[in-house]
């Protein structure tokens, strides 16, 4: 393979990029691969793709040149076979990317993630050796805990979700009736995680997709949304359990819509929101999957 | 010559192909007709996310590369870096802390300066430093981990001392070897005659192409780590004093996330995980991961990513340790 081969080849690859992140953005599917924040960079990436992909169309016609004696440092391999199936590393991606570009994740990766209630239940014996796994609960006897919830997280480095969200706590706390939207999404779930007993008894509304623990009897599910901060390797699974007969019929990846009244229950110690439910029905997927982690600095003072 | 025409009618079949999918994508029934298990797709969509997150910060690590390429000359260089090899350790770690970039900008960066002729030891510095030691890495622990400061703090000043430590061992073990495969770069080679912004385009392709390799590599073993990998079981052996740190390290290493949202996804783990075992993940996983490993293949010799892969192994946990013991 000659060198102008290569660079024939180099820039339809590069070609093949610009098509594949411009249609990702016009379509939005660009959000299935990563967050919103991170658009500004694709911009870039899409103009240095198109510029690239140009200038090297022009080279491989123009400057056949060996006359410059530099291949620099970049030598080109003149094996055909090889050179093809380095290329093919490129190509899969911008068409696997064409193809499968709806695709999004579901049950089976919350389940390899790991609902981190369900690991707490069954390490429930294992947990009085480990200090910090025992910050978040109260009535444990630790010495240098303090008592109330707020003061034992402060003081061992777990978040509190309060200091977090004031807003969303404060609206939380005033309305009747609890809705999850997109955006606040990840900060209810975490506020009702951090204090279950505050938001008891009000009726909440919850949009996600259905999971199940395998030790969770098969009355119970998890309703949850994967949140991602950067990009969808680093998503995590955000949801409630679920609790109430009506659950059975659902099969896990079903997207439902849930109403019901908040109740705190009780595993091995730990209290947990669980939602007793009034109303389940499906719902079509949304175009959107993902709840994304927003960074608010201007909290950042507190 | 019958290779050259298949390879020029490949190309053209590519580039039919690619429009074809750009215009026609949506009504291929493919996804129909082979219909991949979910794990299939699962990989693929994490691969490509992996891929598509780092595409951005490669171009942008391979632009200031061949603009350093371009106009960097030995001699500045040598004029920055104090002769002695332990002195020369502060100007990195300043290096490191100004340019915020992640650690897939950083390999070509680095191999760039080195072939400039800047120490290997101190473009090892530069090369662990820049990803962890970086204001928006700070921003993003801080707000993650909120409630506890310290965290951001103690992740910053364990990167600083684990950065100069992972210099001086490397110093110590190469000297000044030099770390590059086969020194095929020809330095202070400059062209007169031609347009040097068409030279940087072409630098910067040639870089893409030579790096891309392995990043889509490394991306691809991430993906399916990540897809069939329990976490829980990562996690049931992280409760110990020796065993948490060290399978934080792991968890780190094998999950490739990118320097700026890997705190968001350590603070999930707080549940099980101790703050030692925290920092070992913030303050591992940025320096090398899995990921990372098969970049550095692209331009430096096995056996040196081998033995800086090791020697930053070690450095972590025994520094994670000793913070262990006394914070």
């Amino acid at each position: 393979m000659k060198r102008h081969h290569h660079i024939f080849i180099r820039s339809v690859i590069l070609l093949g990029f610009t098509l594949l992140l411009f249609k990702l953005m016009v379509t939005g599917n660009i959000y299935n691969y990563i967050a919103p924040k991170m658009l500004p960079y694709f911009y870039f990436a899409l103009i240095v793709f198109m510029i690239l992909g140009g200038r090297q169309f022009l080279r491989g016609d123009r400057e056949q040149e060996a006359a410059c004696g530099c291949n620099h440092e970049h030598t080109y391999s003149t094996s055909t076979i090889k050179s093809l199936s380095i290329y093919l590393l490129f190509i899969i991606p911008v068409i696997s990317g064409f193809l499968f570009s709806e695709h999004t994740l579901g049950a089976s990766v919350a389940k390899k993630k790991g609902y981190q209630f369900a690991q707490i239940e069954e390490t429930t014996e294992s947990r009085v050796d480990n200090p910090t796994e025992n910050n978040q609960q109260e009535g444990v006897k630790q010495p240098e805990v303090p008592a109330g919830p707020d003061e034992t997280s402060l003081e061992n480095g777990v978040i509190t979700p309060k200091d977090m969200y004031p807003d969303r706590y404060k609206e939380m706390s005033t309305e009747e009736k609890i809705m999850l939207n997109d955006d606040n999404y990840i900060s209810t779930i975490n506020l009702l995680e951090e204090e279950p007993e505050t938001f008891a008894g009000k009726s909440i509304v919850i949009r996600g997709f259905v999971y199940r623990e395998p030790n969770f009897p098969s009355s119970r599910i998890v309703v949850g949304r994967f949140g991602v901060s950067c990009c969808v390797a680093d998503a995590g699974i955000y949801g409630i359990m679920v609790e109430g007969e009506q659950v059975l019929n659902y099969n896990e990846d079903t997207w439902i819509e849930v109403h019901g009244t908040v109740q705190t229950a009780m595993f091995n110690d730990w209290h947990l929101p669980i939602i007793e439910l009034s109303s389940i029905h499906e719902i079509n997927k949304p175009k959107q999957t993902y709840v994304y982690e927003e960074i608010d600095y201007s909290n950042l003072e507190q | 010559m019958i290779s050259h025409k298949f390879s020029t009618l490949i190309g053209y079949i590519l580039l039919l192909l690619f429009f074809a999918l750009f215009l026609f994508g949506d009504l291929f029934p493919i996804p129909d007709i082979l219909t991949p298990s979910e794990n299939i797709l699962n990989v693929n969509t994490i691969f490509l996310s992996i891929v598509l997150e780092a595409i951005p910060f490669i171009l942008l690590g391979v632009f200031v590369s061949s603009l350093i390429q371009l106009f960097v000359k030995e001699e500045h260089l040598n004029r920055f870096i104090p002769r002695n090899p332990i002195l020369a350790l502060a100007p990195a770690v300043a290096i490191g802390a100004i340019f915020p970039v992640c650690e897939c900008a950083i390999v070509p960066i680095v191999r760039r300066l080195i072939a400039k002729g800047m120490p290997m030891h101190v473009g090892m510095v530069v090369l662990v430093s820049a990803p962890v030691l970086n204001p928006i890495v700070y921003l993003s622990t801080f707000h993650a981990f909120q409630s506890t400061p310290s965290i951001a703090y103690a992740r910053m000043g364990l990167a600083f001392v684990i950065a100069l430590l992972v210099g001086l061992l490397m110093y110590l073990l190469y000297e000044r070897a030099n770390p590059l495969k086969e020194s095929k770069i020809k330095v202070g080679h400059h062209h007169h005659s031609r347009n040097r912004f068409k030279e940087m385009f072409d630098h910067a392709s040639d870089e893409f192409f030579d790096m891309g390799k392995f990043l889509i590599i490394g991306a691809f073993l991430a993906a399916l780590v990540q897809t069939f990998m329990d976490r829980d079981t990562l996690a049931a052996i992280g409760n110990g004093v020796y065993t948490g740190p060290a399978a934080m390290m792991g968890m780190a290493y094998i999950l490739s996330l990118c320097s700026e949202a890997d705190a968001f996804v350590a603070s999930s783990f707080q549940s099980f995980a101790t703050p030692a075992s925290l920092l070992a993940f913030l303050v591992y996983g940025p320096m090398i991961d899995l990921k990372n490993t098969i970049l550095l293949f692209a331009y430096f010799r096995a056996r040196f990513v081998a033995s800086l892969v090791f020697v930053i192994t070690l450095t972590t946990f025994s520094i994670i340790m000793i913070y262990q013991n006394f914070f």
